[in-house]
């Protein structure tokens, strides 16, 4: 067996691989239970529910995990730009709709930008612990704006047709905000993964010391990547929006965990370094057939988190464990030749 | 010069100590709440806090353990749910009420006497409960090598989903607990509440164990250079899992202790608690990267969250103000945090310019 | 390839547990609840079972864990993808799930809102446990007479951002301006959140800050048991009048010993009930949800729809009901 993997190419021993052929199991074991509902033109409808407003969430804290740092406060900074979204329109003097999205992603960008500021000028202070504090805060922002408020009444494009609407590609039903994510991912992808700017990311997540003195400017990224995330954030929290139709201030509470669950369920390492976009894909695809399929099954909100749990907890550990063993009988046979020597 | 060295000595030796800059910053804060509602600097009210934050010091006391290792647990409220839970079920189960009449001043009256499961057997139940799921916790992060953020998380989802599995969806109410449960966090002993005495003597326990007991120590070493630890002959694996054991414990003791002055047992129980408790170290000088921390100062650390949760509570915030609650809450512990933080950076500059004379 | 051979294995272990019950004949209907695991909703349930026993449907249930808009959102939309045929839910957030439940209704599905109301797009009908106005008024009414009309009193509510509250809180404050309440005087009102933790807290710093405090109105389930808590733990009961909404099964206790000397609550089976009979109804054609019509509900007689406030229609199950230590061994079994 293990002569076997050790023939095959390296591209199919990636972790992606893993994700795979657990896709095709959660879909195999959820479609012989359920065949009326757990169909694909269904389960694409469902995109919109697990899919889409993670995921770009996701994306941005996929950068901070590959840099080694974490930000819990990604699903407050999404509270606080829908916020200023909603309020800016609803109550603002006749601002449009458009000038109405652009403050709230520059209400992300900046929200992640002070993130980024405190993290790089209190660098005994880990990234977790900042953003624990400013979570709290900028949710008691939008607390303070919106206070017992809900805050709707957005243009019917923005709370139908991409709330809601859907576009038909080959001959299914596709979300138009799954289009439009979908739309994104190959830009991110070929950003971080082909270009100079998105190496020196991993280079700075796999040794920060060492590629401060080989002339990377670690602190420039660090600020670059905890904006951007607030940037995704926010557009996270726009495609959420659009879902509930108006803003709370509670709106997207513990989506941060969701984030960090998918982006490390996608091979991410919160010790940085590592993470993929393709993998991050695969973790959504198979959350989303996992979610549903256990919704759909057992209809119970704990025992679908204790599940969660179950599969980040196995996904991480069972390539750890079988990593370990192959090291001790490496290690084995290492000495058995010595011993032969 | 020796006057100045003198000075210098006196000012840097108050520095050594972060626990007295920390004190400073809880009575200028208890202080100034005091300006605007004096009832918050009365003596019932600061024992009150006391009492309010004896669960989070003993908690904290746990994550200060587990942070000296170089790990961490978000599944701490968790754990109090599922311990807890445990607990609750077992003193449900075997609860016998009893009602007497007696004659009291020359007048019937009825009283019920409520039993089960003596007391002690509740309680290592529940730290039993607590103790387990964090040597799962410990076993995955220590010999399974999973991240402590990732496995924690996972953790957390499992244990809230365990509880619910086995209450059915069932809470657990004051008459379903027995009297020795309900007043185990209400008993007095020399004007203190229990929960006070049971937090000094956490504190003691762990004070000790970290100070003067080889395997205390070692939680330090293995935080600060796991490899030097390894190399020096202490197995590293075992003290990370030791650490997560006795948070575990801890946060079933917690649970228990929150359980009673709640009265009431929910799946849900204590929710996202965890991040005051982090937060509560953090303030404290304990280093989220492991081999530095005290337990004094996890403690002031988590009456400053105490205080300033008492102050939001004590200002009276009324009308629109009520809504700042939560923005203050937060700005509040980022300065805390980053006052610390600037109080250790005078020290450290200080004892380097010591070194240079 | 051992490796994925062993997740594979290991989800098998995890979904083995899976039972499906999916009925397709019968009218389904998909109950969607603020909360897992709290009695009042258990106690909704049972309406709907007994209901069920009546008129033979389907129905399934479910709340979010964590009491958010999105997980209920997250129900709504697996319930549309089994194609249920009603959905009555308790909102979290009045507003947060028009959206969802108005595709939902492009789809055919009818929408009954009970115990806590969707806002008027996006729901046929609501179901009211009792007319604001009334939930209001005689919580002021008690406290009044317990505390034998003068002194101070304070309101320990949920949220600041829960419409109902704020709804029963508004109408109380118009009750004190009457000329009998002129010596009763309203200090504060404080939010405990729903968390039983914080609400004890609140309680406690209202203990300490006013030591004249003679009342305190709780119209929330989780905040009058905390209250409860705080008071008995101060050696104040009696000496602090307390009332507001609570659950019979959790605070027999406090209404025994006299922490509390009377509360309210309406009946949550009722409830369910009226709400399950209203979504069959509804179903069938035989009402539309619009003013006036009226239809048949079983033992609670012919409800009639009305117009609501908000512009939608509602119908109302009943008055709120008062426990007092007198009646409470009659209910605290019961929910």
């Amino acid at each position: 067996m293990s002569r076997l993997t050790n023939r095959l190419p390296e591209w199919l021993k990636r972790w992606e691989w893993i994700l795979v052929i657990l896709i095709l199991a959660v879909f195999w074991v959820f479609s012989s239970q359920q065949p009326d509902n757990y169909t694909l033109s269904k389960l694409l409808n469902q995109t919109r529910v697990y899919m889409v407003d993670v995921g770009f969430m996701a994306l941005g804290m996929l950068t901070v995990l590959i840099l080694g740092d974490i930000d819990i406060s990604v699903a407050a900074t999404a509270a606080l730009s829908a916020t200023v979204m909603a309020v800016s329109y609803n109550q603002g003097s006749g601002i449009p709709f458009e000038a109405a999205i652009a403050l709230m992603l520059i209400t992300g960008a900046v929200c992640g930008l002070i993130n980024g500021l405190l993290v790089t000028r209190f660098s005994e202070l880990f990234p977790m612990i900042i953003t624990l504090s400013t979570q709290t805060l900028y949710r008691g922002i939008a607390y303070i704006i919106l206070k017992d408020q809900s805050s709707g009444r957005f243009p019917a494009w923005f709370s139908k047709d991409l709330g809601y609407g859907a576009m038909s590609i080959l001959g299914l039903d596709v979300p138009i905000m799954l289009v439009c994510f979908l739309a994104v991912l190959p830009a991110f992808y070929i950003w971080l993964h082909k270009t100079a700017s998105g190496r020196r990311i991993f280079a700075a997540g796999t040794n920060l010391t060492a590629s401060r003195y080989s002339g990377v400017r670690t602190g420039r990224i660090k600020l670059a990547v905890f904006t951007l995330n607030g940037l995704m954030a926010a557009v996270g929290g726009f495609f959420l929006t659009s879902r509930t139709g108006s803003v709370k201030y509670t709106i997207a509470t513990g989506f941060e965990m969701q984030a960090i669950a998918i982006a490390v369920l996608g091979g991410a390492s919160t010790s940085g370094g590592r993470g993929s976009v393709v993998g991050l894909l695969l973790a959504l695809v198979l959350m989303t057939g996992l979610k549903n399929g256990l919704m759909l099954v057992y209809n119970d909100a704990f025992i679908l988190n204790l599940s969660i749990g179950l599969l980040l907890i196995l996904i991480v550990l069972i390539p750890n464990l079988t990593g370990e063993l192959r090291r001790r009988s490496a290690v084995r046979r290492q000495r058995l030749s010595l011993q032969k020597a | 010069m020796p006057e100045q060295a003198k000075k210098n000595s006196a000012f840097s030796a108050l520095l050594k100590h972060r626990e007295v800059g920390l004190a400073a910053i809880l009575v200028v804060l208890f202080l100034l709440v005091g300006l605007r509602n004096l009832a918050f600097t009365t003596g019932p009210n600061a024992l009150f806090i006391m009492e309010d934050t004896a669960i989070m010091i003993i908690l904290a006391l746990g994550m200060l353990c587990v942070l000296l290792v170089g790990s961490i647990d978000i599944s701490i409220s968790a754990i109090m749910a599922l311990s807890t839970m445990t607990a609750g079920i077992v003193m449900k189960q075997y609860l016998t009420i009893t009602e007497t009449q007696a004659m009291v001043n020359g007048a019937m009256t009825s009283m019920t006497l409520r039993e089960s499961t003596p007391l002690v057997l509740i309680i290592l139940i529940g730290m039993g409960v607590g103790a387990l799921s964090g040597a799962m916790n410990g076993a995955l992060i220590a010999y399974g090598r999973v991240l402590p953020i990732v496995a924690t998380l996972g953790m957390q989802y499992i244990l809230y989903g365990l509880s619910h599995v086995i209450s059915d969806g069932q809470a657990v109410y004051r008459k379903d607990m027995p009297d020795a449960f309900i007043n185990l966090s209400r008993e007095n002993l020399l004007g203190l509440n229990s929960k006070i005495w049971i937090m000094l003597a956490v504190f003691l326990l762990v004070f000790l164990f970290l100070t003067y007991s080889r395997r205390g120590r070692y939680l330090y070493a293995v935080g600060s250079s796991p490899e030097a630890a390894a190399m020096s002959g202490i197995r590293i694996q075992r003290s990370r899992l030791l650490a997560h054991v006795i948070m575990g414990a801890l946060a079933g003791l917690a649970g228990l202790l929150y359980a009673s002055r709640d009265t009431k047992i929910t799946q849900d129980m204590a929710m996202s608690y965890e991040m005051y408790v982090i937060a509560a170290c953090v303030i404290g000088g304990v280093s989220v990267s492991g081999g530095r921390g005290k337990a004094l100062g996890v403690v002031l650390g988590a009456l400053t969250i105490g205080v300033i949760n008492n102050a939001l509570t004590m200002l009276r915030l009324t009308g629109n103000s009520e809504f700042w609650k939560k923005a203050i809450q937060g700005a509040l512990i980022l300065m805390a945090v980053v006052t610390n933080v600037l109080i250790q950076r005078a020290k450290e500059r200080r004892v380097l310019k010591d070194r240079r004379i | 390839m051992k490796r994925a051979l062993s997740l594979i294995l290991a989800l098998i272990l995890m979904l083995s547990l899976a039972s499906v019950v999916m009925a397709e004949k019968p009218i389904n209907i998909g109950v969607v609840y603020k909360q897992t695991g709290n009695p009042f909703f258990e106690a909704g349930v049972r309406g709907f079972e007994e209901a069920k026993g009546e008129l033979g449907f389907e129905f399934i249930h479910n709340g979010p864990a964590d009491s958010s808009n999105e997980g209920q959102i997250q129900i709504i939309e697996g319930y549309i993808q089994q194609g249920v045929d009603a959905i009555a839910i308790s909102a979290n957030d009045a507003a947060g799930v028009v959206s969802v439940l108005q595709t939902a209704m492009d789809q055919g599905i009818k929408v009954v809102s009970w115990d806590s109301k969707v806002e008027p797009e996006g729901r046929n009908l609501n179901i009211d446990p009792s007319v604001a106005e009334n939930i209001g008024r005689v919580q002021v009414e008690e406290i009044a007479k317990q505390i034998g009309g003068e002194g101070q009193i304070a309101i320990l509510s949920a949220g600041a951002t829960m419409d109902n509250q704020n709804t029963w809180i508004k109408y109380m404050q118009e009750e004190l301006k009457k000329p009998e309440y002129a010596k009763i005087e309203l200090v504060t009102i404080v939010y405990g959140d729903d968390l039983t933790d914080k609400s004890i807290q609140e309680m406690q710093g209202l203990i300490n800050s006013y030591p004249e405090l003679k009342g305190v109105i709780s119209p929330t389930t989780v905040g009058i048991a905390a209250a409860a808590v705080a008071i008995k733990d101060n050696g104040l009961s009696g000496k602090i009048k307390l009332t507001g909404l609570g659950l019979p099964s959790e605070m027999a206790e406090y209404l025994k010993d006299g922490t509390c000397e009377g509360m309210y609550l309406w009946n949550p089976i009722d409830l369910g009930y009226t709400a399950a009979y209203a979504a069959v109804a509804l179903v069938k054609g035989e009402i539309t949800g619009a003013v006036g019509e009226k239809f048949a509900a079983g033992r609670m007689g012919e409800k009639e729809i009305m117009e609501a406030a908000d512009g939608g229609t509602f119908t109302l199950v009943g008055d709120p009901f008062r426990f007092t230590p007198d009646n409470i061994d009659d209910w605290k079994d019961v929910y």
